[in-house]
This record gives C-alpha cells, sequence and structure tokens, in this order.
C-alpha cells in the first residue's frame, strides 16, 4: 500500500490526534462509570410497581448532583 | 453515546491521519522553534484541559449576562452619512480598478482590497471597534439613502415583504461559502475584471434584496459580509447602538448573537472554509498522487474538461472540510443533549451554543491570514496610489514596497498558536457560562461540557495541523 510506504512522511500527524483520542477515551471511561454507577442505584432502590420496563429512567438523570 | 464517541475520535483523527498540509498564503519562511510543533498541540490541549477544570471549580454560576457595560459617547448623524458614502465610494474605485486596470492581480487595487483588507482586513477591525462594516457597507448605505430619498419625495416606500423566518441566515451562510469557493476553486479570481463584475453582481443582489425585505432584515441576515462583520463585532470591547458607544467587557457580546436558524451554519462555513484554504495548500491534497489529483481525475474521467474538472474537484474538497467542521459541532452538541437528558434537545442546543464558534471562527482567520494581512496589506500602500496599475502615483506612495522583515517567522508562529488557544479558551468560556444558564444542577452542566471540552480540544489540534508544514 502507497500509504504505509511512505508512513516516514505522515505518522506524526497522528501526533496531533493524541489529545482528542486520549479525552474521548476519558469520555468513554467516565460514562461508563456513571452508567455502572446509575445502574448500581436502580438496584439498590425497591422494585416499582408492574409496568415499569425500565423507559422511565430519565428523572434520575440529574439526580445525583 | 458509543455512537458519538466513535465519531468524535473518527472525524478529526481521519483528518489528521494524512501528511502536512501548509498554511493558507503563508509567506516563505520557515519558523525555528524550539520543540517539535506537534508538541504545541498537545500544549494547547492541557491548556484546553486545565482551563476546562478551572471553569468547573470556579464558576459555578451564569455570570456573563450580568456584567455591566458603560455609556462613553455618541457619535453626530452627519458622520453616519460619511461612513456609508466612503463605503460606497470605496466600492466604487475597486470596481472601476477591477474593470478598467491593468489584468494583473499584484498591480491591481481590486483583488488585494477584497481578498485582504475587506475579508481579513474588515474582521479584525471588527474585534477592536465593533461593527465597522455596517457603517461603510456599500449596499446598506444606498438602501438607506434611496429610502430616505424616496420618503422626503413620495412620502414613503411601499412596506417590504415579511422576511421568512425559517430562513434566518442560511442566505448568509450560502453567500460565504459562495465568497470562499471564489476565493479557493474559482480559476477566474486572479482577474481583477471578473472579481469587480461578481462584486457588482453582489450587490445587485443586495439591494434587490433590501428593497423586497427591507434594509435591515435583509442586512442582518443575508448579507454575507453584513453577517459575517457583525458577528466578529460581538467579540468587540465596543458595542454600537444608534450611533451610541458602549464599552463592554470583550467576547461577552457574543451571548447577543440571535439564536436563528443558519446561525451555526454561517459560523461552520466559516471555520470550514479557512481550514479548506489550509488543507489545500498541504501535501495530502496538492501531492502528487494526493486528493485533488484523484478527485480531478475522476470528474475527467466522466467528461469533463481538464480545468472544470479541477474546479469541480476543489468544490467537493471545500464542501467535504465544511462538513467535517459541521460534524464536529454536531458531536458537540449531541453529546451535551445526552449529557443534560435531552432536555433541552439538540436541535435547541444548536442554536443556544452556536455563538461559542464565533471565537473559534476568529482564532482560525487570524491563524491562517494573520501573515497575508501583516505582509499583503502593506501593499495598500503603493495600491491606492496607482489602483488600476497603469503608472499613476496619486499619492506619492507607488514606489512603496512589502516589508518583509517586520515579522519573524517564529513571531508569526506564535502569534497563530496564540490565537488558537485563546480563541477555543474563550469558547469554553462562553459555552460553560451558556451551560450554567441551560442546567440548573452544576454538575450536569459541567458535564455536559465534556463533549465541548473535546471538541474544542479537536479545533485546536486541527489547526495546528494544518498550520504545521508551513511553520517546519
Amino acid at each position: 500500500m502507497t500509504p504505509l510506504a511512505h508512513v516516514g512522511h505522515w505518522y506524526h500527524s497522528l501526533l496531533y490526534a493524541v489529545p482528542i483520542v486520549l479525552i474521548a477515551l476519558a469520555l468513554w471511561w467516565s460514562g461508563r462509570r456513571d452508567d455502572r454507577r446509575r445502574d448500581a442505584e436502580r438496584g439498590a432502590v425497591p422494585p416499582q410497581a408492574p409496568g415499569g420496563s425500565g423507559a422511565g429512567e430519565d428523572p434520575e438523570a440529574g439526580g445525583r448532583a | 453515546m458509543r455512537k458519538i464517541a466513535a465519531a468524535a475520535v473518527v472525524t478529526p483523527a481521519v483528518v489528521a491521519a494524512v501528511p502536512d498540509a501548509a498554511l493558507a498564503h503563508g509567506i516563505g519562511q520557515r519558523a525555528d522553534l524550539p520543540i517539535p510543533i506537534w508538541l504545541f498541540a498537545w500544549g494547547a490541549a492541557i491548556v484546553l484541559v486545565a482551563s476546562f477544570v478551572a471553569l468547573a471549580v470556579l464558576w459555578r454560576r451564569p455570570v456573563l449576562a450580568g456584567l455591566p457595560s458603560r455609556a462613553l459617547f455618541s457619535l453626530p448623524a452627519v458622520l453616519e452619512w460619511l461612513a456609508g458614502a466612503l463605503g460606497v465610494g470605496a466600492f466604487g474605485v475597486i470596481v472601476w480598478a477591477g474593470l478598467a486596470g491593468n489584468q494583473t492581480a499584484t498591480a491591481n487595487l481590486a483583488p488585494t482590497a477584497i481578498f485582504v483588507l475587506v475579508w481579513v482586513g474588515i474582521p479584525f477591525a471588527s474585534v477592536l471597534f465593533g461593527d465597522v462594516f455596517s457603517a461603510v457597507s456599500p449596499w446598506r448605505a444606498v438602501g438607506r439613502g434611496v429610502g430616505w430619498v424616496a420618503g422626503r419625495i413620495s412620502g414613503g416606500l411601499p412596506s417590504p415583504i415579511p422576511y421568512p423566518e425559517r430562513l434566518g441566515r442560511w442566505p448568509a451562510a450560502f453567500g460565504i461559502l459562495l465568497f470562499a469557493w471564489i476565493e479557493l476553486v474559482w480559476s477566474g479570481r486572479e482577474s481583477p475584471s471578473s472579481l469587480a463584475a461578481v462584486a457588482l453582481a453582489y450587490a445587485v443582489v443586495m439591494l434587490v434584496g433590501m428593497s423586497c425585505f427591507g434594509v435591515e432584515k435583509w442586512t442582518r441576515n443575508a448579507d454575507a459580509f453584513g453577517v459575517a462583520f457583525g458577528l466578529f463585532a460581538l467579540l468587540a470591547p465596543l458595542e454600537w447602538s444608534e450611533r451610541r458607544c458602549r464599552l463592554r467587557w470583550p467576547v461577552v457580546g457574543a451571548l447577543r448573537m440571535p439564536e436563528v436558524p443558519g446561525a451555526a451554519g454561517v459560523l461552520v462555513v466559516l471555520i470550514g472554509s479557512t481550514s479548506f484554504d489550509g488543507f489545500s495548500q498541504g501535501g495530502v491534497w496538492t501531492g502528487a498522487s494526493g486528493l485533488a489529483q484523484r478527485l480531478t481525475d475522476g470528474f475527467a474521467g466522466i467528461g469533463l474538461a481538464p480545468e472544470a474538472a479541477v474546479q469541480a474537484g476543489y468544490t467537493v474538497g471545500l464542501v467535504l472540510v465544511v462538513a467535517v467542521v459541521a460534524g464536529l459541532y454536531r458531536v458537540a452538541v449531541l453529546g451535551m443533549a445526552r449529557a443534560g437528558g435531552s432536555h433541552p434537545d439538540a436541535e435547541r442546543l444548536s442554536l443556544s451554543f452556536a455563538h461559542t464558534l464565533i471565537p473559534i471562527a476568529f482564532a482560525y482567520l487570524v491563524a491562517h491570514y494573520f501573515s497575508l494581512l501583516a505582509f499583503q496589506g502593506q501593499a495598500t500602500a503603493f495600491l491606492v496610489s496607482d489602483p488600476l496599475g497603469n503608472g499613476w502615483d496619486l499619492l506619492g506612495t507607488a514606489s512603496a514596497t512589502i516589508d518583509y522583515g517586520i515579522l519573524s517567522a517564529n513571531a508569526i508562529w506564535y502569534v497563530q498558536v496564540a490565537a488558537l488557544v485563546l480563541g477555543h479558551v474563550a469558547a469554553l468560556a462562553l459555552a460553560h457560562d451558556r451551560a450554567l444558564a441551560t442546567w440548573s444542577d452544576q454538575r450536569t452542566a459541567v458535564r455536559s461540557q465534556y463533549w465541548m471540552l473535546m471538541v474544542m480540544v479537536a479545533f485546536t489540534c486541527l489547526g495546528l495541523w494544518l498550520l504545521s508544514a508551513a511553520a517546519q
């Protein structure tokens, strides 16, 4: 492949993307942590009345300030 | 969330994972920098992250809207008329020079006046002194003058047609894209007479639009130059209203950007077209097997003439880079909407956070065109003395030359880096303040800005990457 043959010309361009990738990874990790915490909080709450299939999770989104 | 994350990583990474692109309009010097250029990108990213943390910790309620401003002075009405007359006169001279003068681009006033003094110089003046273009806009001056005369003669003009609110500022966004196409793609851009003809055609469109929809309504929404320069003026410490001048905090005026359809589109096109200007100077675009050549070959293969094929390829490139910038902003908006529990929704957030793009658009403009203004702007001295390029010396400055020694390559580089970093820090502050005003819960507001932070870092790294080849 021509691009690979010329890797010496462009590899350093990837260095400009490193901060973006690092922040994206941090965001992804933070999102997973929040999801886990939310799941744990749900598990600690007593079961709701029948009919709640998990669709009504919106109100607690801002409840952990 | 994963979809947004993937898009967020892929969009800038794809753009960055290609060979160096050169600075648009860079002057042929090379900076002698103490560290590799990519380290500047890392340093800029660290500054942005540190700024973000400081904002989150120290800035806990919206304050920008409540900052005071102070009345300074008022100007007499006659100055408004004089400024309008100056604008009409300057426009007339530029068009006349273009049509009747020497057709060598560097010898004629028209190309330098349009591409350097107006397109680059007025944004700098706007950020320093406020909305100077609305005072000197030739079509606005003619429109207002005609309205005034008609009012004196016949008691007034018929009421204008209501401007379609759904159209918003999209006509201005299209106009900026068209101007960028003329500047970066069109093969006739080197011809002063062609530029003058386009300028005349634009003025006619503006006058017709103003006569249909009213001077102020049309100027505020559809005049590409009026809208773009008016946005930059929102960053200025001087605010003008009805000839009264007020002093305010710099950048804070951005909060007053109208939240109308197309407002974000104008800024995305400004950033995207400037980015394409840099991108189109680099090896990945101009190389022997670069994207430009491949696109040109493709269009030639379907039967386009060589010149048309080149222009078609560049047109595709321009639109694609604008689309990449739009994609980055969309990532920030979708991320905010998700973090905020989809209330407000993404469309609402797209409008209410669009003002954060103003300092970025100006930072890109400074980074890409500062050296052009500093050097080619000096050509004004001899071009105004000999506007047609036929040997006149009206002001005695026709023998002036451009001094390329006034700024070193290093100085230019540091100005560019400082502009990019400061512009993005200002954008982060604007976004943080707006988030605090949007979500009452401070933690939600801060979380919503994670995505904005990433997009700001992406814009900064992209900007530095685009500049990198010129400084190496």
